[in-house]
């Protein structure tokens, strides 16, 4: 390969990694739920990435291959027992803002309570969950990023979508907020 | 035989294959407990995805200190839970679909009683969802209400429905071209969709006169608290 294709793929490789950064970010935020955290793996692993760009075989897969070095970058931090973070510490202004206040409110209530039960999920559930809804990931495809069974992937995902369904359905507040605000809407 | 979570899950997720997907779909028209079930399940699954705005890459970079932004009309958390809501009550999965004779008689019967204003939702590039879907636009965009207004279509297209507009793939660009010649039609391409495709490093070119939307889920939110009715193929 000349030098000048080298750069070129290189250069290539480089705005990919840009463009999958807000993804990767969004996945971290979901499994650590603490943006210092999140922006610490994401750096983390775009730094592998560039480091081991040579070992990606197929170029389509991508954001896959970068998913697993987050999942093992995020799994590493685990592992150190760094995770001394409080839990509730979500940042409550990390959401898309809108002009109506009682959108506003719904919005948050609804947010938070998924968030707040998505987070109460062991590890390995929320990845999968995440990977599976966010992301888009077949299930063969979770698989390979968390390196598990499809068997894994797929009792993990049950489980979690059990208690996300238990822990949703315990307020129901918020249907009742949710149902006024579509009346009001189409009034 | 009881159909398991595990199964639902798949169903949900795109995960079965054709035969499997048949068996699950005749289920849920006569079990209204399954049907139950996977409502609840699709839910979930919108819930999630809305409780995780994507923040635009531009805006990203303050992320520190500043709001990221939302999506241009509906927010997605809040079209996520307007659709959780609306969907609840409309019956998705029960009543929207249109993979027979029957179910597409009893959809147009509705459609023409709800004063003709419809939101088709393409999310399979099946080759006889997609002509399924063609099929009733051409029909509804042909037709007027009481008044001698003409109905209104519009066709959504997400996850592998996003396949039936795009040039250099759709097998039904020539019907496309057809039925853009109805004024009272639109053609709307999910962004978040293209996004995902070009992440994968595929190129996405949207046949003439498609329209993109920030994302599916606020679309279908916009028309379905506007009183749209909601079919899916």
């Amino acid at each position: 390969m000349s030098l000048l294709n080298f750069i070129s793929r290189s250069r290539h490789f480089e705005s990919k990694l840009e463009a999958s950064r807000c993804r990767l970010w969004r996945l971290a935020q979901s499994w650590c739920r603490n943006r210092a955290l999140a922006d610490d793996l994401v750096q983390d692993t775009l730094a592998k990435a560039l480091d081991r760009h040579s070992q990606l075989r197929d170029p389509a897969a991508m954001h896959a291959w970068l998913c697993s070095i987050l999942a093992n970058c995020w799994h590493d931090h685990l592992r150190q027992g760094k995770d001394t973070l409080d839990i509730d510490s979500v940042e409550e202004h990390d959401l898309p803002s809108t002009c109506c206040p009682e959108a506003d409110c719904l919005q948050n209530e609804v947010v938070q309570r998924v968030r707040a039960a998505v987070g109460k999920l062991p590890a390995g559930q929320r990845e999968v969950v995440t990977l599976v809804d966010l992301e888009e990931f077949s299930y063969a495809e979770v698989a390979a990023i968390l390196d598990v069974p499809i068997g894994t992937v797929m009792s993990r995902l049950s489980r979690a979508r059990n208690s996300l369904r238990e822990a949703l359905r315990e307020q129901p507040s918020s249907q009742a907020a949710s149902t006024g605000v579509v009346r009001r809407l189409r009034g | 035989m009881d159909i398991s979570d595990e199964i639902l899950g798949a169903y949900i997720d795109n995960e079965l294959d054709a035969a499997e997907r048949a068996e699950i779909q005749e289920r849920l028209t006569t079990d209204s407990a399954l049907r139950g079930r996977a409502c609840e399940l699709w839910q979930l699954k919108q819930m999630v995805r809305g409780a995780y705005p994507l923040a635009r890459q531009k805006d990203d970079k303050n992320r520190r200190g500043g709001k990221p932004p939302g999506a241009n009309g509906w927010p997605h958390a809040l079209a996520a839970a307007l659709l959780v809501v609306v969907g609840a009550t409309s019956g998705w999965l029960g009543n929207a679909k249109i993979e027979n004779d029957r179910q597409m008689d009893s959809q147009l019967e509705a459609i023409r009683s709800q004063g003709g204003r419809v939101v088709l939702h393409l999310f399979s590039d099946e080759p006889a969802r997609m002509e399924a879907a063609l099929k009733l636009a051409d029909q509804l965009a042909s037709e007027r209400d009481e008044a001698g207004r003409p109905f209104r279509v519009e066709f959504i297209a997400n996850g592998p429905g996003l396949h039936l507009l795009r040039t250099g793939g759709s097998p039904y660009a020539a019907r496309i071209e057809q039925l853009r010649q109805h004024d009272n039609l639109r053609l709307v391409a999910c962004r978040q969709a293209i996004a995902r495709l070009q992440e994968r490093g595929l190129e996405v070119n949207l046949l003439p006169g498609v329209e993109e939307a920030v994302s599916a889920e606020s679309e279908l939110a916009t028309r379905l608290t506007q009183g749209w009715r909601y079919v899916q193929s």
